[in-house]
């Protein structure tokens, strides 16, 4: 247990400028968007619902556009690194000589990293409905809470995937663009597939065209538990691969 | 000179070479080098772009607009075009900040050139990538609108690749002005990422907004901007962006 507390704060030492960047970032975009909430909603210049109303305007611009596509982003970010970037970097044998098992190395990063997912989830949960306060509008913590779950589960299949991608990629630069453009080509062609329509994780996040979405209203009308919880298994599923396949790796020079 | 030289009357190669003709010789293995370095990365984008292309030629486009014109200008489906962006951004990353940490820049900086004809090279071979990468967007398109029966005229095709290819090409130079200043290489892609959206948010809520060679997605798109000013526009972007990252460059202690 002790061995994995040192590893989780060996992998937060490795990550922790990705994370503060991100969080600072994704904190900036949300106070920004409801501080100067009425200038944007006045350039939008929408006179329909949703877009017209405070919780819709929060929604196109947070929930569904800029806010999560820079979540997606820093999630993949996150996801990367690991042993082959340490091995290009030349400090893969002070690592492997720590008297671990190999798959500690990849259960402390996965768990640091799905932390660090769950808390830049839970950003715009919190600073929204709070900044929404001060500028004298309110916007419903339910909703906020809301989305954090989804985003969160959503968020660990990001992470999942990059961590996969770059548990088998040795290129940093060749992982991060295979992760990247995997998620952005992938999570609009396997939707496609015959049985993965509900597999959309843009739809998922944004709650577009699912049950527990009311796009009229542009909010959530239940926290949905179940497709978090099964978004969430397969977060899990492709993590237990990446701890596989790194248990069986080797990485001495050829 | 060597008994060979001499006996033969002629002075060594090196002597006899041109100045010209050595520092093209030069120019061509730093490019060959930066080659080698970048190609991974480079076939993963032309594998991606066109994904990109096929997967958003398959998911059909609105009646009314052709498929050219829904890619080109992003009238419906911009993935391709983000991937693009994506991909401008990653192929311009990477410099001798990155070397530093792998521990190769030793060598690099070894070789009998100046650092700016390093960084010269570098931009170049990014920018040559790009062009290629704008090059099969646009033969992929026109073969796919050629397929469903409404052709592209070649004018048209040739100043949307150029378009993209200007745009892609500041974007490669802001992102290797970022990497020179940012070792991580995910960190560096990210702030890079990020910085372009907070530049696009800052011109959709400011005055800029009326100005269409600010914002970037609007030159790519050839919305109320001339070819020759795109070109001008970005040319100058690029060329300031490099100074800059030359001047840091010049000053660094590796």
């Amino acid at each position: 247990m002790r061995a994995l507390e040192m590893l989780a704060h060996k992998a937060w030492r490795e990550s922790r400028t990705r994370f503060v960047l991100g969080a600072l970032v994704l904190a900036a975009v949300c106070v920004v968007f409801v501080v100067f909430h009425a200038e944007f909603r006045r350039l939008m210049g929408a006179t329909r619902p949703p877009a017209s109303t405070y919780g819709g305007y929060l929604y196109l611009r947070i929930y569904e556009s800029i806010g999560r596509a820079m979540f997606w982003l820093i999630a993949i970010v996150l996801g990367l690194g690991g042993l082959w970037r340490e091995r290009a970097h030349g400090t893969i044998g002070f690592t492997l000589a720590l008297p671990v098992h190999r798959w500690h190395h990849a259960v402390a990063r996965a768990a640091v990293g799905v932390l660090q997912v769950i808390a830049l989830a839970l950003v715009p949960a919190l600073l929204v409905p709070v900044c929404s306060r001060l500028v004298g509008a309110s916007y419903p913590w339910s909703q906020a809470l809301g989305f954090a779950v989804i985003w969160a589960a959503a968020g660990c299949v990001v992470f999942a995937f990059a961590f996969v991608t770059s548990v088998m990629i040795r290129s940093d630069y060749v992982a991060l663009a295979v992760a990247v453009l995997g998620m952005r080509i992938g999570s609009g062609a396997l939707p496609r597939l015959p049985g993965l329509a509900g597999a959309d994780l843009h739809r998922i996040m944004t709650g577009r065209g699912m049950a527990y979405f009311d796009a009229e209203h542009a909010q959530l009308i239940a926290t949905p538990w179940l497709t978090a919880a099964a978004t969430a298994l397969v977060a899990i599923a492709m993590l237990a691969l990446a701890v596989r396949i790194t248990a069986r790796q080797r990485f001495h020079e050829p | 000179m060597t008994a060979t030289h001499a006996a033969a009357g002629r002075a060594m190669p090196d002597e006899a070479t041109p100045d010209r003709v050595r520092r093209a010789g030069a120019n061509a293995m730093l490019a060959y080098k930066t080659w080698c370095e970048t190609r991974a990365r480079f076939a993963i984008a032309l594998a991606a772009i066109a994904l990109a292309i096929l997967l958003a030629a398959s998911q059909g486009w609105p009646a009314g607009v052709t498929f050219a014109t829904n890619m080109w200008r992003g009238a419906t489906n911009d993935s391709a075009r983000t991937a693009f962006v994506m991909l401008a951004i990653l192929l311009g990353t990477g410099s001798l900040r990155q070397e530093q940490a792998l521990g190769s820049a030793g060598f690099t900086l070894a070789l009998p050139v100046s650092r700016g004809r390093l960084l010269a090279v570098r931009a170049a071979v990014a920018v040559a990538e790009v062009a290629a990468l704008a090059g099969l967007a646009a033969i992929l398109i026109s073969g796919v609108a050629m397929a469903a029966g409404d052709p592209v005229e070649l004018g048209a095709t040739l100043r949307f690749a150029a378009l993209w290819s200007c745009c892609g090409a500041a974007l490669a130079a802001v992102a290797l002005l970022v990497s020179i200043f940012i070792a991580n290489e995910y960190v560096g892609w990210l702030v890079t990422v990020l910085a372009l959206m907070a530049q696009q948010g800052v011109v959709q809520v400011t005055r800029l907004r009326h100005e269409p060679l600010c914002n970037l997605f609007q030159v790519m798109a050839g919305d109320g901007v001339t070819l020759a000013a795109a070109f001008a526009a970005m040319t100058g972007v690029a060329a300031i962006v490099l100074a800059a990252a030359y001047l840091r460059l010049r000053r660094r202690d590796f």
